[in-house]
């Protein structure tokens, strides 16, 4: 069940019926509960779900020890503290790593003795389990909250199915309590959580697979080279956006109907005036995470401490440790995105980019003063937009191809002006007609003035719901109209196939 | 005490208004490297230890907070 399908539709509207109605008699913790096994097991099977039941039992077990241990017992609560992230961190590290081991193995014995082991899939959002119950477990070591009494609730909290999809990263301090009381059914809530969610799916289906379908067609069209491929990938930052940044609106908007409200992922990335700024924007629930849980417990470590206290300079010694920090952390930002060497080298590229901001910023500081340049200055402020939107793009070369060569070539492809086609209307015409063009374009600009207002303050939601009424369902009889018609449903089908997907 | 800390905090950041700004981490108004200087020179000025686990919105999110932090550190170390 992906997303953007009518299945997932039909299911959210049966969920959210029997959320509300049985949700009288019984918690509706158990309800999302149940609708969680649900989702897991259709997605990845009975297998993944026992996977995600043993991680969360020896973590639930786990932090009930380092909660009573903490003090009395250091050791043993560290002991169990361990354990409790080799099941998380170690289960992540096997499905992202080791499954060719496995599958080899399996192949083996099959061959040899005829007995064949079960194909075992990743479950479905173990990024976000995992990484959700190393910090609870984390927070309870720092003595930050109690552990989890209950183990269906830490379970209801952990596999949580909105954000099995894709995200965001819940912390157990944000989700738990919202998770353990009973919401009642509010209208506003509905129509702002409806809201949000027409507007992801015109972000998702509209926009994002328009953009993907062009995208694809240039890229795997060698005859695009030079401008008009690095036009392809800057057109790739915005699919990448619309469709990352769609699917949470979804998910947010799923969870705000149910009245439970998440930590926001993203703020207006695509404006920021650095790269640094540009990760506090993007993907902001995995960028909390590292930054509590490995950046700064990095830096502020006894022995990067001692390390860095070497250093003369006061300011050269800081950047030292956060340089090093920097680097640490987004390698792991890296191959959490994906394996391979590529996604590594993503990393590093961040990394590089983010550290020498901070080693060069009295630099730029001096520079700046000398040529009387104020941060405020509109045009500089747009220069410097562009700025990281370029840098940003070239990154992303390296996450839209499965390997490191194949980056390379496209980099490479990129660099060969000599007889490139010119890019033009009419080359972009083979694979997206003049009037879907137009529809991708106004799509994107919409996207991005939305995000200005957002980052300005702008209710846009507030707006629509004190507009009214006609105009109000006119704006939202539009968005499904778009959806419907105008949006992408896999090659060759034609609307009607997001009414008759799951049938 | 708090005068001290601000004139710390305006030194690392000096386009910040720490009087007024009252969610300097939830609205990021300072960054991750500027949280590391500032703490790294609090914990030499006092003379106190900071360790990451404190690094919470609440302990940081304005003067009143910063300056509340270090006198529980100067506390804890007496």
């Amino acid at each position: 069940m992906a997303l953007k399908s009518f299945g997932f539709v039909l299911f959210i509207t049966l969920f959210l019926i029997v959320y509300f109605l049985a949700g009288r008699v019984v918690p509706q913790k158990w309800i999302i509960l149940a609708f969680s096994l649900y989702v897991v097991l259709r997605a990845t099977g009975p297998v993944s779900l026992a996977v995600l039941i043993i991680v969360c039992v020896m973590v639930w077990t786990g932090g009930r020890i380092i909660a009573r241990d903490r003090k009395s017992d250091p050791g043993r609560a560290g002991l169990w503290y361990l354990i409790g992230l080799v099941f998380c961190i170690g289960t992540l590290l096997y499905f992202k790593f080791l499954t060719p081991v496995y599958d080899g193995l399996a192949a083996i014995i099959a061959n040899r003795g005829g007995v064949s082991l079960p194909e075992i899939a990743a479950p479905i959002g173990l990024s976000y389990y995992a990484l959700s119950l190393a910090a609870y477990l984390t927070d309870i070591r720092h003595g930050k909250h109690e552990a989890e009494e209950s183990l269906p609730d830490l379970f209801a909290y952990a596999m949580y199915f909105p954000a099995l999809f894709q995200g965001p990263i819940n912390l157990y301090k944000d989700l738990m309590p919202q998770l353990k009381e009973n919401h009642s059914f509010d209208q506003t809530n509905l129509i702002y959580g409806l809201q949000r969610l027409l507007w992801g799916y015109v972000k998702k289906a509209v926009i994002a697979d328009r953009i993907g379908i062009l995208v694809t067609g240039m890229l795997g069209d060698e005859n695009v080279r030079g401008a008009a491929l690095f036009f392809a990938m800057v057109l790739y930052s915005f699919q990448i956006y619309a469709d990352f940044s769609g699917g949470i609106d979804v998910i947010m908007g799923v969870s705000e109907t149910m009245g439970i409200t998440l930590k926001e992922n993203f703020r207006a990335p695509l404006i920021s005036h650095s790269v640094t700024e540009y990760w506090q924007r993007w993907h902001m629930t995995l960028g909390t995470i590292m930054e509590k849980y490995l950046y700064y417990p990095i830096v502020l470590s006894k022995r990067m401490r001692r390390v860095s206290k070497k250093i003369k300079s006061k300011y050269l010694s800081r950047v030292f440790a956060a340089t090093v920090a920097t680097f640490i952390v987004f390698v792991l930002v890296g191959i959490w995105h994906g394996t391979g060497w590529n996604y590594v080298v993503y990393g590093l590229y961040q990394a590089f980019f983010t550290s020498t901001a901070i080693l060069l910023g009295p630099v730029y500081k001096r520079i700046k003063e000398i040529l009387h340049i104020h941060d405020k200055n509109p045009v500089w402020s747009l220069f410097t937009i562009l700025r990281t939107f370029v840098v940003l793009t070239f990154g992303r070369y390296l996450i839209r191809v499965a390997s490191l060569s194949r980056a390379g070539a496209l980099y490479a492809r990129t660099f060969s002006f000599a007889g490139a086609p010119k890019l033009s209307v009419d080359m972009l015409t083979q694979w997206l007609n003049a009037r879907n063009l137009i529809l991708m374009l106004c799509g994107i600009l919409v996207m991005i003035a939305v995000d200005i207002l957002h980052d300005r303050g702008v209710q846009i939601r507030t707006t629509i719901l004190s507009m009214p009424l006609p105009v109000r369902y006119a704006i939202y009889y539009a968005a499904i109209f778009l959806i419907i018609i105008c949006g992408i449903y896999g090659k060759g089908y034609d609307a009607a196939s997001f009414i008759y997907e799951q049938f | 005490m708090k005068d001290e800390i601000k004139a710390i905090l305006e030194e690392i950041c000096p386009d910040v208004d720490f009087e007024a700004e009252e969610a300097l981490i939830d609205d990021g108004v300072i960054g991750s490297f500027d949280v590391i200087q500032i703490l790294s020179e609090l914990m030499e000025a006092y003379d106190i230890v900071i360790d990451a686990d404190e690094i919470e919105p609440e302990n940081l999110n304005n003067l009143d907070a910063i300056t509340a932090l270090v006198e529980k550190k100067i506390e804890e170390r007496e």
